[in-house]
């Protein structure tokens, strides 16, 4: 179970970006790469709509389907609950582009490597805040533990208008009537179960019952004399 | 000494061969880098770095290898690839019959095998196998490169179908192998994709309508002794 948690009041939100400039700034991104993304949400029916900018980038998974399918360990999950990438084991396979139900995942093509949110664990260690939560300008992020039940963001959790993300370190506060806004639970796709548990424990099931067979072959031709060779 | 032994009888050519090996050598390749995705314990050996030769050496041997063979089968002996092509997907009574009695065989049982044309009913599956196999590994390989192109959820489906392919395949090259080399009834087939030709023993045994068909054009006699000895008799 995760450590740390992240709060949107979407209510808040006004939709600058400055929260991606920040992460990306941060983190030496290229600017064609984010880690944030934005869903703009539409509701209403005409004249009265509105539109609601939802942003969403790496939702920390309580199980994340990224570490199922990571056929190198470099994607793994922390003893603080942060889901982080070590970057000298990545090899760009993008299993995790695939794996993610959030598509929270992008290839870097300068580092052949794949990017995502890591909570600016390196910023949290030193016991600052994420860059996105620094530079909101109008407080609409939070984050901090949620261990502590007196710390800001578990009173905000606490409140009744917030809503978990279901198997994720993420919350949102969202405009009154917008339930259906929320991101899905964390539910992994068939893809991870049908990669880890069907197609390669069959596939090396079937390589090993050809082995077996030939293993077989080869005493039982020998014991049963080779007859071709002798006729 | 025997003369019979020595004649032989010519099976595939320069071309065909080239091809073959060219394909056994691809696959070898792209299944010893790719299955280090699949082999954690063997991916862990190969190490990061490794993995990113590995997939480096993949790409390349998986984008080039198809287009070398594909021109080779198709520029250099098409006539013998329509032949074979022709073969594989000519199905009748007697290569059901061989396949439900090649398990004996297989093992080493005795048992009289229907007489087969050039391609036994197994090599047709081989056949079948390596060919839609390979178009299936080439298509979803692609797509895998030109990931960014297409939805997570067509990925899925894609990178599924490219690892049960390589694992379905490697366990068929596992027993193709074994039959070319180790099985004492079947591992003069080798010589054919080697020299070009096999026993005429072999041929008759195991080909034999391929055999009535060729024994006269596909003849050769292989070392000047026996030719020698050949005339001296006739």
């Amino acid at each position: 179970m995760s450590k740390y948690a992240m709060l949107i009041d979407v209510n808040e939100c006004i939709g600058c970006y400055a929260c991606r400039v920040a992460c990306q700034t941060t983190n030496d991104l290229p600017s064609d790469i984010s880690r944030i993304k934005f869903m703009e949400k539409e509701k209403g029916t005409f004249p009265e709509t509105e539109i609601v900018v939802l942003p969403t980038q790496c939702m920390h998974c309580d199980e994340p389907a990224c570490v199922d399918v990571c056929p190198t360990g470099a994607s793994f999950k922390n003893e603080d609950g942060l889901v982080l990438i070590d970057y000298d084991k990545c090899i760009g396979c993008k299993y995790c582009i695939t794996a993610c139900p959030y598509d929270a995942r992008t290839f870097n093509t300068s580092t052949g490597k794949v990017d995502k949110c890591n909570f600016c664990a390196p910023r949290v260690q030193r016991g600052m805040q994420p860059a996105c939560v620094e530079a909101c300008v109008n407080d609409a992020r939070f984050f901090g533990e949620v261990d502590d039940s007196n710390s800001p963001i578990s009173k905000l959790i606490a409140e009744a208008d917030t809503a978990k993300v279901g198997g994720t370190s993420f919350y949102y506060k969202l405009p009154e009537g917008w339930d259906e806004s929320l991101p899905e639970d964390a539910i992994k796709p068939a893809y991870v179960k049908n990669l880890t548990e069907r197609v390669h424990p069959a596939g090396k099931a079937l390589l090993g019952l050809s082995a077996g067979a030939v293993a077989a072959s080869y005493v039982m031709t020998r014991v049963n004399g080779g007859h071709e060779d002798e006729e | 000494m025997s003369k019979k032994g020595n004649v032989r009888i010519k099976r595939f050519n320069l071309a065909e061969r080239v091809a073959h090996w060219s394909q056994a050598f691809a696959f070898v390749v792209l299944f010893l880098t790719g299955s280090a995705l699949i082999f954690r314990g063997y991916g862990a050996l190969l190490g990061a770095e490794g993995l990113r030769i590995a997939g480096m050496i993949h790409r390349i041997i998986g984008v080039s290898f198809p287009i070398i063979i594909l021109a080779i089968l198709l520029l250099l002996t098409p006539k013998t690839t329509k032949e074979w092509l022709r073969s594989v997907f000519s199905w009748n009574m007697s290569d059901i019959k061989f396949l439900a009695l090649f398990p004996k065989e297989f093992f080493g049982l005795k048992v009289k095998l229907p007489a087969q044309g050039k391609f036994n009913a197994g090599e047709k599956i081989n056949s079948l196998i390596t060919i839609f196999g390979s178009m299936l590994m080439v298509i979803t390989g692609w797509m895998l490169i030109l990931q960014d192109r297409f939805s997570p959820s067509v990925i899925a489906w894609v990178h599924l179908l490219h690892a049960s392919g390589a694992l379905l395949m490697g366990a068929v090259i596992i027993a193709h192998a074994y039959l070319a080399l180790g099985h004492p009834g079947s591992r003069e087939a080798i010589n054919g994709m080697i020299s070009g030709t096999v026993s005429e023993k072999f041929a008759k045994e195991h080909h034999e309508l391929w055999y009535n068909e060729v024994k006269d054009t596909n003849r050769v006699v292989v070392g000047e002794e026996v030719q020698d000895l050949k005339e001296r008799e006739a």
